[in-house]
């Protein structure tokens, strides 16, 4: 029969006599070796016992064996006090962008990306997510699509050393960068691994317009102040969060031009006068906007950003006019799949804090002159420069129908022995209209070296055949971005 | 709810308003290819990691949004003071020798 | 003296017990400054008042006001419809100084929370003393409310301006409303 002691914990009294046998003399010992006390009750019900059993076991008069330390709450609390109104929709924020009123009024489908309510996709009809994606994507390709994209960080670096500092913070060379031209900005931790990326664009010569991945945005704010304050004070250059100071409106597509050309004032549009990646201040329907032309789409695009508490009328205003020119508003997932059939990667999805530029292809946006930037050093480390690193690749399924799923590993038999370790996982896997197939990205042992090779991944159901490709699949020439 | 003391903005606040920032008095070096690697892991990974007082970066992240520097005790996790940043690293051996006698009296 | 902060017309209190109130406010100009000691003092300038220096001070005149956020960092306010001339002038004082101007009047959203009792709402998210001796009229100071950080500004010993960034607004509120009902309760 057993005699129970705490009785969350299942603590039997033969339990606490072990305890003392196995050489626990302090009761504290004996409580954590036994665990009895350690529940929700906090020993209310067996401390008592438990100490009577152990003075027993120790022969030990029961004032000179002891209590262990009470903790708090020493009556009995509900989870509701605790909690006050930290409960439901109020346990965190919930961040809202400028066009979420009218998503929800078009039954648009959210999804949660960190504290914001990002739209997912926007079916139509009886569409499930599958068919409205793909219509999206479609539509976008064909003509143009428009897309909220006020959650990524931005971040408003100003002074006269404010491309010194971008020097020295990213991996890219940033002085030659003339005013009205944006690149891509990829950052490194101190120990080489990416940890974000983002489009920067130089207005002037000491006001350069910065930002960063929507779940990156605080850190990387963090990450600069603790660098421009305890390294490198003497820099005359500060930097503000304008994250929610601007309402971003992306439209992407060959008719992009057409849609927001009617609205911009003081900007020539032209692919001469704008070519891609640039970026200018004028009015855009009257209000102050910066336009930049930027896609992460592999399409002609442009992405508008007009101060906040316009940004859902503009949103309107550009959709009257996507409407007119046959396109159509896209979400989350859509975006994820053009950028896949481009080959761009997303932080967090083809990175995991392990994987450094050249793993990913970016060897091209490290500034080879650069004195240093953070992460650096690590860079030449015998790891992160050894054969057999993982790299960015593209996977296509030989059966053009079958679904990759994210996380799944990668090897080179079809049925490898148990132990066999993995060359590496898939990242992201879609369904391409533009390729009228299913794709994947992954991270592949000696990606690059493997083009062309067949590889598997082992699922319950079977193996499933994939190709190694370029990770640029559509479009590889990039003719659709220069329009 | 322990409270710190900003020296930027003189008063005490709570420790939510605050970030921890990993060790004090360790300057990120001026030519990092000058170290080798062994030498770069130690700037990397490598901290004092005291068992009692420690000089430490903290962040008023949610106030002025200074780093400022602290010498808090790692057993009992009280704060012996705070200062600005660039102010010289405390006699850390004779801040723990007047709190103990302080303890004592 | 024209006060920067005034509710939003024609719109309803957010809340309105006997002991407190809380009403949203209509935008105004803002500007983030921040920049090394030459540029402090010429931005007297464009605001006609020096900066203030003592930390979790505030200083205002002739319609605008400057909040000390941080040693080397101002909140600049002024009326919504002077925004490009304030800018210009902000610019213009600091030229070819140390120095960034950065505009961020649609960043945030402001309420005025009123009341003998709004020091007690106000602490139901706040964790710092606002007692009046350790809280005066006129201090200002970022903190947190919960899990957003907020500006907070008392402007009289039943008044306090409560700013945030747009999107926490609504989780602010929410928090506040709850404990709202507690002393309407009681």
């Amino acid at each position: 029969m057993k005699a129970f002691v705490d009785y969350q914990n299942d603590v039997t009294a033969k339990d606490v006599q072990l305890a003392v046998r196995e050489g626990m003399m302090s009761i504290e010992h004996i409580k954590r070796y036994t665990t009895t006390g350690m529940a929700t009750d906090q020993g209310r019900l067996s401390n008592m016992n438990a100490l009577a059993i152990a003075s027993g076991a120790l022969g030990a008069p029961l004032p000179q064996v002891g209590l262990t330390t009470f903790r708090l709450p020493y009556s009995p609390t509900t989870f509701g006090t605790f909690a006050g109104s930290s409960r439901g929709d109020a346990f965190d924020p919930v961040r809202r962008t400028p066009s979420h009123d009218w998503v929800v009024a078009k039954g648009g489908v959210f999804e949660d990306v960190g504290q914001w309510k990002r739209t997912w996709y926007f079916p139509e009809g009886s569409e499930d997510m599958h068919a409205a994606v793909a219509r999206e994507c479609r539509v976008t390709r064909q003509a143009v699509g428009q897309f909220d994209a006020s959650t990524l960080g931005k971040i408003e670096v100003v002074g006269k050393d404010a491309a010194e500092f971008l020097e020295r913070f990213y991996t890219n060379p940033w002085k030659g960068l003339k005013p009205g031209r944006c690149r891509y900005a990829v950052l490194l931790n101190e120990a080489g691994y990416i940890i974000d990326d983002g489009v920067v664009g130089r207005l002037t010569d000491d006001r350069f317009h910065v930002t960063t991945t929507t779940g990156g945005a605080a850190r990387v704010f963090a990450m600069m102040e603790d660098f421009l304050q305890t390294e490198w004070p003497d820099l005359d250059v500060w930097i503000t969060s304008t994250t929610e100071q601007y309402a971003v409106i992306a439209v992407q597509g060959p008719k992009a031009r057409e849609v927001i050309a009617p609205f911009v004032e003081g900007i020539d549009l032209s692919n001469e006068a704008f070519p891609h990646m640039s970026v200018a201040s004028g009015r855009f329907a009257g209000l102050p906007c910066r336009l930049f032309r930027v896609s992460f789409t592999g399409e002609l695009g442009f992405e508008v950003n007009v101060p906040a508490r316009h940004g859902a009328k503009v949103w309107e205003l550009i959709n009257a006019e996507v409407v007119k020119q046959g396109g159509c508003v896209y979400g989350t997932e859509t975006m994820h799949v053009l950028r896949a059939e481009k080959g761009y990667i997303i932080i967090g999805q083809e990175t995991d804090g392990t994987v450094t530029p050249d793993d990913a292809g970016l060897d091209w946006a490290i500034g080879k002159k650069k004195f240093d930037f953070v992460g650096k050093r690590s860079l030449s480390r015998p790891d992160l420069v050894a054969n057999g690193r993982k790299q960015v690749v593209g996977l296509l399924p030989v059966d053009p129908k079958q679904m990759l799923e994210e996380g799944a590993q990668i090897t080179a038999e079809a049925n490898p022995a148990k132990g066999t370790p993995a060359l590496g996982h898939v990242t992201s896997a879609y369904w391409s209209e533009a390729l009228g197939r299913t794709i994947a990205l992954a991270i592949v042992k000696d990606g690059r070296a493997r083009h062309g090779e067949v590889l598997n991944v082992p699922m319950p159901a079977g193996a499933i055949s994939v190709k190694v490709v370029d990770p640029v699949m559509y479009d590889p020439e990039g003719t659709r971005l220069n329009g | 709810m322990l409270l710190i003391s900003c020296p930027y903005c003189g008063v005490e606040r709570p420790e939510t308003e605050f970030r921890y920032g990993g060790e004090a008095h360790i300057a990120r070096p001026a030519d990092p290819s000058q170290l080798n690697d062994e030498e770069w892991a130690q700037f990397l990974y490598m901290r004092t990691n005291t068992r009692g007082l420690y000089a430490e970066r903290w962040r008023h992240a949610h106030g002025c949004g200074r780093f400022f520097n602290a010498v808090r005790d790692t057993v009992s996790d009280k704060f012996v003071c705070t200062y600005k940043a660039g102010e010289p690293k405390p006699d850390l051996d004779a801040l723990a020798r007047a709190s103990q006698e302080k303890d004592a009296r | 003296m024209a006060e920067i902060y005034t509710p939003v017309a024609g719109l309803a209190p957010v809340l309105r017990q006997d002991a407190v109130s809380i009403q949203k406010t209509a935008p105004i100009a803002r500007l983030s400054f921040r920049g090394r000691a030459e540029a402090q003092a010429a931005v007297a300038g464009a605001l006609g008042f020096a900066l203030p220096q003592a930390p979790l001070s505030a200083s205002a005149g002739a319609g605008k006001a400057a909040l000390w956020l941080g040693p080397d960092e101002w909140l600049l306010l002024a009326p919504e419809a002077e925004l490009v001339a304030f800018e210009a002038a902000v610019n213009a004082a600091v030229a070819g100084l140390a120095a960034s101007v950065t505009d961020i009047s649609h960043r945030q959203d402001a309420v005025l929370v009123s009341g003998p009792r709004a020091t007690w709402l106000l602490n139901a998210g706040v964790p710092i003393d606002l007692a009046l001796p350790a809280f005066p009229v006129g201090m200002v100071t970022r903190t947190l409310c919960h899990k957003a950080e907020v500006i907070l500004w008392r402007k009289a010993e039943d008044q306090f301006v409560l700013e945030c960034w747009r999107t926490f607004q609504p989780y602010v509120l929410e928090h506040l409303l709850d404990a709202a009902r507690e002393l309407s309760a009681a």
